[in-house]
């Protein structure tokens, strides 16, 4: 069979061949399933929602997530990653009503208890933006921690979304083990825009035209 | 980077998906965009809105791999260090993108598998910028720059869209870009400002690249499809000719300024009514290049046809213990 001719010899040493079809198909969870990543910007800031990775496990989807969303910026003192199916979404509210006054006592009353254990509780506290961590808590079930949330956390700012899920499905890489994963990030100056001048440069290079 | 020309449905086909929309549902979203409200992904949204917001996320997706073909290739042959590690930070940024927008084009129901699907086999679209070749160094550093320039100008006019989970993969790639646009240009005035040899190999480049730059916008407005109702719901927020005259009113000068000359003689700022003025591109090329025709289409898809099958066993590896794993859709 034929292989591709490129203008670029790298393309030609991995000898493709000229001619496939069109045809092509996936088999399916072929790029696994999704974590939710949050990230901390620094120690005394909460967590964030960052956006999700693909991957066959939580130590990898924590690989890729410390490349995906901590590779950039001067800080990160850790991230957590947690498979989607993990999470439990509300629903959203509408004209600023406050999530929290839908949570009422009935909840619990039918709810079945297990031993207890911690949850982490997040924010969205206006569309468009992201959820953010807003602390953690024990309880029996979710439903008991949702009541437990509504107790420790409403507050005179409406809650439009809550997500909730269980401490200890979360992969937490954080804290005093972990502060070195981050230490050469302000080495990496080249990957920020500040790192390139040219006024000068092209200041310079007009004057020396018009001379 | 990315840019506009995307390719929306015609307008009989977008009548017959609204026809049967709830019409009291369809109201209520309607009046949460003009309130400047985002669409989240457990909202009520309209087929139509769905199925080109898909459309649109995964083109740009495609496009950010698609574009990290012909500036990857030159990471090894870069000149110096410093640039190689600073193409190869833009390229690892480039990919990055993809994953984010990948991610996007998820909350609203399409698998990831699906979109690569439909890229290798030739269903979807990328920007059409990416079909031409690098021939020297000089044209990595004309789309580090300039390709990159003109995808800003398309990004920025999305990030105010109406999708809550795009405008937040865009917001993060923007503040990414402005790290390319300014590495492009310092590459671009290093050899704008060098020696004559320098200078000519920059200037071919130019040469090359103006007339798919002038594409990268897509058609102009006259004869593109009519798209007011994806206007209105804020999917698309310029029109293909405000993004190409944005383009043009912020880069001719720059790069005028460093003595290059762009290859069209007709090209010049109307002062009374502010527009530019070009030559016509050639639309018949644009279209022959989208439908598969141009110089890199079958380099680019065999290349990435290729990663995604040797790359195979090494999925295959990883799955072994993740099979009966649940997938569900991204949550924001
Ligand atoms: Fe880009
Ligand atoms: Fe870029
Ligand atoms: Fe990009």
């Amino acid at each position: 069979m034929s292989t591709l001719k490129s203008l670029d010899p790298r393309i030609n040493r991995l000898n493709i061949p000229a001619e496939f079809g069109t045809s092509f198909s996936k088999t399916e969870k072929d790029q696994f399933i999704t974590y939710e990543v949050f990230v901390q910007p620094k120690v005394d800031k909460p967590y964030q929602h960052e956006g999700i990775v693909h991957a066959p496990s939580e130590e990898m989807a924590f690989l890729f997530a410390k490349e995906q969303f901590s590779r950039r910026g001067i800080s990160c003192s850790g991230v957590w990653v947690i498979n989607t199916s993990n999470v439990k979404v509300s629903p959203f509210t509408e004209n600023q009503e406050d999530i929290y006054d839908y949570i009422h006592q009935e909840i619990i009353e039918e709810a079945n208890l297990n031993d207890k254990v911690s949850y982490e509780v997040f924010h969205l506290m206006k569309r468009g933006k992201q959820h953010k961590h807003e602390g953690q808590l024990e309880a029996r079930s979710y439903e008991e921690a949702l009541w437990n949330a509504k107790n420790e956390y409403a507050g005179e700012k409406p809650v439009m979304n809550l997500w909730i899920a269980k401490a200890e499905d979360f992969l937490k890489i954080e804290g005093e083990d972990f502060a070195d994963i981050w230490d050469t990030l302000p080495q990496k100056k080249y990957r920020d825009a500040i790192d390139y001048k040219a006024t000068e440069k092209i200041k310079k290079f007009k004057a020396e035209q018009n001379s | 980077m990315y840019g506009g020309g995307q390719v929306f449905e015609s307008s009989s086909v977008n009548n017959e998906l609204l026809k049967d929309e709830d019409p009291i549902k369809l109201a209520e979203f309607e009046a949460r965009i003009a309130r400047g409200e985002k669409i989240e992904p457990s909202d009520w949204m309209p087929k139509l809105y769905r199925k080109q917001l898909i459309r649109m996320i995964e083109q740009h997706g495609h496009s950010e791999i698609i574009g990290a073909l012909p500036e990857g290739t030159w990471i090894t042959r870069a000149p110096g260090f410093k640039r190689k590690l600073a193409l190869m930070a833009k390229v690892q940024d480039e990919v990055g993108h993809a994953q984010l927008l990948y991610g996007a084009a998820e909350t609203l129901g399409k698998s990831r598998e699906q979109m690569i699907e439909d890229l290798i086999s030739g269903k979807s679209k990328y920007s059409n910028i990416f079909n031409y070749p690098t021939f020297t160094w000089a044209d990595s550093c004309f789309i580090s720059w300039l390709v990159d320039a003109g995808a800003i100008v398309n990004q920025l006019a999305n990030a105010r869209g109406s999708y809550g989970p795009y405008c937040r993969a865009l917001d993060r790639i923007c503040a990414e870009e402005s790290f390319h646009l300014k590495y492009g240009h310092h590459c671009v005035i290093h050899l704008a400002t060098g020696t004559p040899k320098q200078r000519k190999m920059m200037q071919e480049a130019v040469d090359r690249w103006w007339a798919p730059m002038m594409h990268f916008f897509g058609p102009s407005d006259k004869i593109s499809t009519h798209t007011e109702i994806l206007t209105k719901w804020k999917v698309k927020m310029a029109t293909n000719d405000e993004c190409r005259q944005q383009f043009l009113d912020m880069y001719v000068p720059k790069i005028w300024e460093l003595g290059l000359t762009i290859p069209d003689d007709k090209l010049k700022k109307n002062d009374e009514t502010g527009e530019w003025e070009f030559t016509e591109p050639d639309w018949e090329e644009f279209k022959r290049v989208i439908n598969g025709d141009g110089p890199l289409n079958k380099e680019r898809l065999a290349v990435r046809r290729t990663a995604e099958e040797r790359g195979a066993w090494v999925r295959r590896a990883l799955a072994k213990n993740s099979e009966d794993q649940e997938y569900t859709a991204p949550l924001a």
